[in-house]
């Protein structure tokens, strides 16, 4: 048998005493499957450690808690917050030209009014630049005085 | 013998009509080829209203530049058959005709005209013929002074009104004066804007009328507001078709408060007329002679 199978025979426990006394034989003379053998156990003993361990009910409570809220706190990263994000977003591409169109009619409206009832145009005495306050910018009252000046009316 | 003097009469008559009527179209090319600067008072008298207007005026023939000075400041200028409105150093062309009634005296004389009188006459001491002429909707009489033929004075009566012109003072000058003073204004040749012209409709239909222009997010809107023959009030807004605002949606809303309300497009001009008129037909069929352009003059 070479170094491999006597390791593979070995870690599976399947060796006759026969294949036994040979791999010790071949243990003092081969450094390389000491070493293996050396590890294997220590690895063995450590998970032996392991599987034996049970932890408290307390402890057991606390781990599981830190997981749900680990688990939680990635949930929330990867799929609430750019939910809300989108849903935020939406909402204010969605909704703020309605609402800003909205307001326009009503100032638009509110103007028309003003003047129908004044009898006479409307005449802001301010003028804001802020969203919806009309501005007066008079381009286009020099047509009337093409009227006026005339004469053929 | 009557035979002799209804011939003597016959030819009196023919021969006065031929030296009058060679005399108006000298005083009517005399007028083309003249540059003058003058001062003159415009008065507008009618059942309704008086009207005054003060004006200065530097023509070469039929071309000018009118500063209107008073009630309102206003400059003006015919080129080529063009109308200008002045804006500071630059001309630009006009939306409208500005008819002066002095051209088209002049116009209607050198063409063939119903002349009614022509004679010599004293105008504040100075010697000037008075000519009468009957035109398509207005009897002119003009008085031009002998021998500049410088009008300075010309009534206008027509059905509803008397217009009368009136030189304070005029004088010629020299023949490149006018080219001079044209050299420093830009002449610019673009057409109105299609707003320019649309709004321009609005004020031809419209009586006392205003106009204003207001800019809501962008959005510039041109209110017109004025009185309807036969209506009352109307209000009509004008802007840019634009996906921000519906006209429908903009006249639902005067409906919603108890006016009357009519959308309309025009030429890409968004229009939302308004009035309370109780007079619903009458604002309809008005609104529709209005979009008819076949009905604008």
């Amino acid at each position: 048998m070479d170094c491999n199978e006597y390791r593979e025979k070995f870690i599976n426990e399947e060796m006759t005493p026969e294949e036994k006394e040979a791999f010790i034989k071949h243990l003092k003379e081969c450094e390389g499957c000491r070493a293996f053998v050396e590890k294997y156990k220590k690895m063995r003993d450590f998970m032996k450690i392991r599987t034996d361990y049970l932890p408290s009910n307390e402890l057991r409570d606390k781990i599981v808690s830190t997981l749900n809220r680990k688990r939680t706190i990635k949930r929330l990263y990867t799929v609430t917050i750019p939910t809300a994000i989108i849903v935020i977003m939406g909402t204010f591409f969605v909704w703020k030209p309605l609402l800003g169109t909205q307001k326009l009619y009503q100032t638009m409206t509110s103007v028309g009014i003003q003047t129908l009832n004044n009898k006479k145009l409307f005449n802001a005495a301010t003028s804001t630049n802020q969203d919806s306050t009309p501005t007066i910018t008079n381009d286009y009252t020099y047509i009337v005085q093409i009227k006026s000046v005339s004469d053929q009316f | 013998m009557n035979r002799t003097i209804s011939f003597a009469l016959l030819m009196g008559f023919v021969i006065s009509t031929s030296v009058f009527a060679a005399l108006n179209l000298k005083i009517a090319s005399a007028y083309a080829s003249q540059v003058v600067e003058g001062h003159r008072v415009v008065i507008e008298e009618s059942k309704k209203i008086n009207k005054i207007r003060y004006e200065t005026v530097l023509r070469d023939g039929y071309d000018e530049i009118v500063k209107v000075v008073a009630p309102t400041f206003f400059e003006w200028a015919y080129l080529n058959g063009k109308t200008y409105i002045v804006f500071g150093n630059e001309m630009k062309r006009s939306p409208a005709p500005i008819v002066d009634l002095e051209r088209t005296f002049f116009k209607s004389l050198s063409s063939t005209p119903t002349i009614l009188s022509t004679a010599v006459i004293n105008y504040k001491g100075e010697k000037a013929y008075k000519i009468e002429l009957s035109a398509k909707e207005a009897t002119y009489t003009g008085v031009v002074l002998i021998p500049s033929f410088l009008l300075v004075n010309l009534n206008v009566q027509r059905d509803d009104k008397t217009i009368t012109i009136t030189y304070n003072s005029i004088n010629k000058v020299p023949a490149l004066y006018f080219k001079n003073v044209i050299s420093r204004f830009k002449i610019l040749s673009t057409p109105p804007s299609t707003m320019e012209v649309e709004v321009w409709k609005m004020v031809y239909h419209l009586d006392d009328v205003s106009v204003t222009s207001i800019k809501i997010n962008s959005l510039v809107i041109v209110l017109v507001h004025g009185r309807a023959k036969g209506i009352g009030d109307v209000l009509v807004y004008l802007f840019k078709k634009n996906d921000k605002i519906s006209t429908k949606n903009l006249a639902s809303q005067f409906t919603s408060k108890g006016f009357y309300s009519i959308s309309a497009q025009q030429n890409g001009i968004s229009m939302v007329f308004v009035s309370p008129t109780k007079e619903i037909e009458k604002f309809k069929e008005w609104v529709d002679s209005l979009l008819d352009r076949s009905k604008f003059r």
